[in-house]
């Protein structure tokens, strides 16, 4: 029974690679070898690549001064957290989401069974992440320290350890998440301020990074002996790769230990956690106050406000650009003279170099918003409720154009006004910060929904293929970065002959040039093809 | 009311539908069966002007649909036969959202959503998500946002699939009354009992080609409407 289980479960993991899940019909061979080269290629070369190199400029330095069990400890935690972060909300799904709960629960099938099957993947999963910079770091480890038989078995014994701790705390966590939804009421506002705090922890840990490992490195046998003496754990932990037979057995006792408590924890909570319906708000219809008439126009608009805020997966690939320029309108409020300064010492005050380029930093960051481009396809299968009313597709594609261009607009303003005030120079220049920045956000909003138009797909079962997963966002999202690029090279090339005014002056024309034409195709052709949707 | 000739619908080489005609009259519930596949829904969704058609013409109170659409999908109100509606909306909020764009009016809005939830059992349940709805109340909501506009024509794909006899009871009584008030219904089934009780016309379509039409007792005869249908699709064999 496992053995069926274990396959379908794999089947699944898989199945982007075998199936097309835009036409939902069998890859080629041929395709299917692709795909698995191409992942093959991004872990193993640049990923794998990447954790080679910071393991061998640290094992460098700890094996001059004889804390090996340091490096294993910095990389094990690596791994641990790579794999802990890869696959936590992945955890959630997998474990208590999936759509055959119903079906198998049903079915003469040992609950501890489908559980072990759904383990399966997320262990697969852990694993995957965790290999990424383990298996690097052990080969660096084998280079620059030699190998040797108990070296070896360390290693293997750290893998199946760190694997195991990635495997209990995915759960552990996702098992909160999933204490946690049933009782929520706003998940997706939740969802998306958990995510962002994952993602701001990464980046401060990200541009502190070199800091960190240049610091580690210089006092790696002072902070060795510190950690040593007072958290003798982790430095017990570290000995492990080293061949430590004590503290192998140590803990691997200790993580088989919470594997056990894990899945008593999840054994005991699966069947009322996969079978209960999330909270749902219990509003009460209230009458008159819940009658609200809106123009066509309004109403639609209002639908496509309410599909963005419904989803966290929608407003972290799509939206993220507007609390973005928020946070950069605030940040040039503050720093923006300091930029300024800096620019006119080395371009002159007159250049308006620093206009140039703060508009296109916010052109930049507005393409990070393209929830035009999904939008179409994200209709999927109640695309019939526009179809069969009495609204004209122009209608329908400009209330998307129009939420994109609401959503990108307003913080585009803010932070082209905060770049304005912030800077010196002259009035003109400084005021066309502001047009350019606009005309950017109604161009890349027009050129976003014709992508989504030409490339939609409505036949898709999880709203993260065509949010994330589909070549038309893809090309939005880099075909946005074009015009910022060109706009700050060219001027650095044509400074010398022509003011940072006149020239913002002629990219807002250009941008209007631009927009035309698609905005006059979007009139023509756009509802042609959404009428054959 | 409706008028469908010559009708014809390709998907690539198979021809889904092939020259159909059909006349719903005001004050008529028109039935329309046939096996799987044998174009009821692609016939229906080319009347609710959601699929293009390759030839023919279909009128709603004389209007074309290829070229009036705005003005023929105002008359009348579509429920296909698994209602996918935004999940991301609660049930209050898509009857509003439906009613904006059908521009009803907030009073007439209030009295239709308030009657047609009642007789439903759903105005407890229009406050939350749709998300959270079963299959049966979504078909419910389905239905109460088809009738809010008051339309002449209704045009149904399995209407009573998910309904409890209670819901199906209601769903008939509010047919009757369209019809009653000079409008007319166009529904697909499978159910041959409820055609055979409830329509006053019927069509039966096999292979993309419509069998035979007319009144109940031109249709069946001294026969039940079930004997006639699988009488018709054994011909083929």
């Amino acid at each position: 029974m496992l053995s069926i289980l274990l396959k379908k479960q794999l089947q699944e993991t898989f199945r982007s690679y075998y199936f097309n899940p835009k036409t939902n019909k069998s890859r080629s061979t041929a395709g299917t070898i692709v795909l698995f080269v191409l992942f093959g290629v991004v872990m193993v070369v640049f990923v794998g690549g990447m954790m080679a190199s910071l393991a061998a400029t640290l094992c460098l330095s700890f094996h001059a001064v004889k804390v090996e069990w340091l490096f294993f400890l910095i990389m094990s935690l690596i791994a641990l957290t790579l794999g802990v972060l890869g696959s936590v909300f992945n955890t959630y799904s997998r474990l208590y989401l999936p759509k055959d709960n119903d079906l198998l629960l049903s079915m003469p099938i040992p609950v501890s069974t489908v559980i072990i099957s759904r383990l399966l993947s997320v262990y697969l999963m852990g694993l995957l992440y965790s290999s990424v910079v383990l298996i690097p770091s052990f080969i660096v480890y084998w280079i620059i320290c030699g190998i040797s038989v108990m070296s070896v078995l360390g290693c293997m014994i750290l893998m199946v350890i760190i694997t195991v701790l990635v495997l209990s705390l995915s759960c552990l966590l996702g098992w909160v998440v999933a204490k946690i939804s049933v009782r929520l009421k706003n998940r997706s506002i939740i969802v998306v301020l958990i995510s962002l705090a994952f993602i701001v922890l990464y980046y401060v840990f990200y541009f502190n990074a070199s800091t960190i490992i240049r610091d580690l490195m210089l006092n790696a046998l002072e902070y060795g002996e510190g950690l040593k003496n007072a958290v003798p754990f982790l430095y017990r932990f570290g000995m492990i790769g080293t061949g430590d037979l004590l503290a192998t057995l140590i803990f691997l006792a200790a993580s088989a230990v919470l594997f056990v408590l894990v899945w008593f924890l999840l054994r005991s909570s699966f069947l009322k956690l996969a079978i209960t319906p999330a909270v749902t708000v219990k509003k009460k219809y209230r009458g008159s106050s819940d009658i609200i008439e809106r123009s066509i126009q309004r109403t639609l608009l209002t639908k496509e406000f309410r599909r963005f805020v419904s989803s966290p997966a929608y407003m972290l690939n799509c939206g993220l650009g507007s609390l973005l320029l928020v946070v950069a309108g605030v940040f040039l409020l503050i720093f923006g003279g300091q930029f300024s300064s800096i620019i006119s010492v080395q371009f002159g005050e007159r250049s308006g170099f620093d206009a140039v380029l703060l508009c296109a930093g916010i052109c930049l960051i507005s393409s990070m918003n393209d929830m035009a481009t999904p939008s179409v396809s994200l209709e999927g299968k109640s695309i019939w409720i526009l179809k069969s009313s009495p609204v004209t597709p122009w209608q329908v594609l400009s209330a998307k154009l129009l939420l994109q261009i609401t959503m990108t607009g307003i913080p585009a303003l803010f932070a082209s006004v905060c770049a304005a005030a912030a800077i010196k120079g002259d009035m003109f220049t400084r005021f066309m910060i502001i047009p350019v920045c606009l005309g950017y956000v109604v161009l890349m909003a027009l050129f976003d929904l014709l992508i989504g138009l030409v490339i939609h797909n409505l036949n898709w079962v999880s709203e993260i293929v065509p949010i994330k997963q589909s070549i038309g966002v893809l090309i939005a999202l880099f075909g946005g970065w074009v015009i910022p690029i060109v706009m700050g090279i060219a001027f650095f090339v044509l400074m010398a002959f022509i003011g940072g005014g006149i020239y913002l002056l002629a990219v807002f024309a250009v941008m209007l040039l631009l927009s035309l034409p698609i905005y006059l195709w979007m009139r023509k052709r756009g509802p042609v093809i959404y009428s054959e949707l | 009311m409706l008028v469908i000739e010559n009708l014809t619908k390709r998907y690539g080489d198979t021809v889904a539908v092939d020259s159909l005609n059909l006349h719903i009259q005001p004050g008529e519930i028109y039935g329309f069966i046939g096996h799987n596949g044998a174009g009821k829904t692609t016939t229906i969704k080319c009347v609710a002007g959601i699929l293009n058609f390759d030839s023919g013409k279909i009128l709603i109170r004389g209007k074309s649909i290829s070229e009036d659409h705005i003005g023929c999908k105002s008359e009348m109100a579509y429920i296909p036969d698994n209602p996918d509606m935004y999940d991301f909306m609660t049930g209050i909020k898509y009857l509003n959202f439906i009613a904006d764009i059908f521009k009803v009016g907030a009073e007439e809005r209030k009295r239709r959503i308030e009657d047609y939830a009642d007789r439903f059992a759903l105005t407890e349940n229009l406050g939350q998500t749709i998300s959270s709805y079963s299959h049966g109340m979504k078909q419910k909501l389905a239905i109460i946002s088809a009738w809010i506009h008051s339309p002449s024509l209704i045009i149904m794909d399995e209407p009573f699939v998910g309904l409890d006899p209670k819901a199906s009871h209601i769903l008939k009584e509010m047919m009757r009354e369209v019809c009653d008030g000079g409008g007319a219904i166009f529904f697909s089934t499978h159910v041959l009992e409820v055609a055979e009780k409830l329509c006053s016309k019927v069509a039966i379509i096999k292979n993309g080609r419509l069998v035979r039409s007319g009144t109940m007792e031109e249709v069946k005869g001294d026969d039940s409407l079930e004997e006639v249908f699988l009488e018709l699709e054994g011909d083929e064999d």
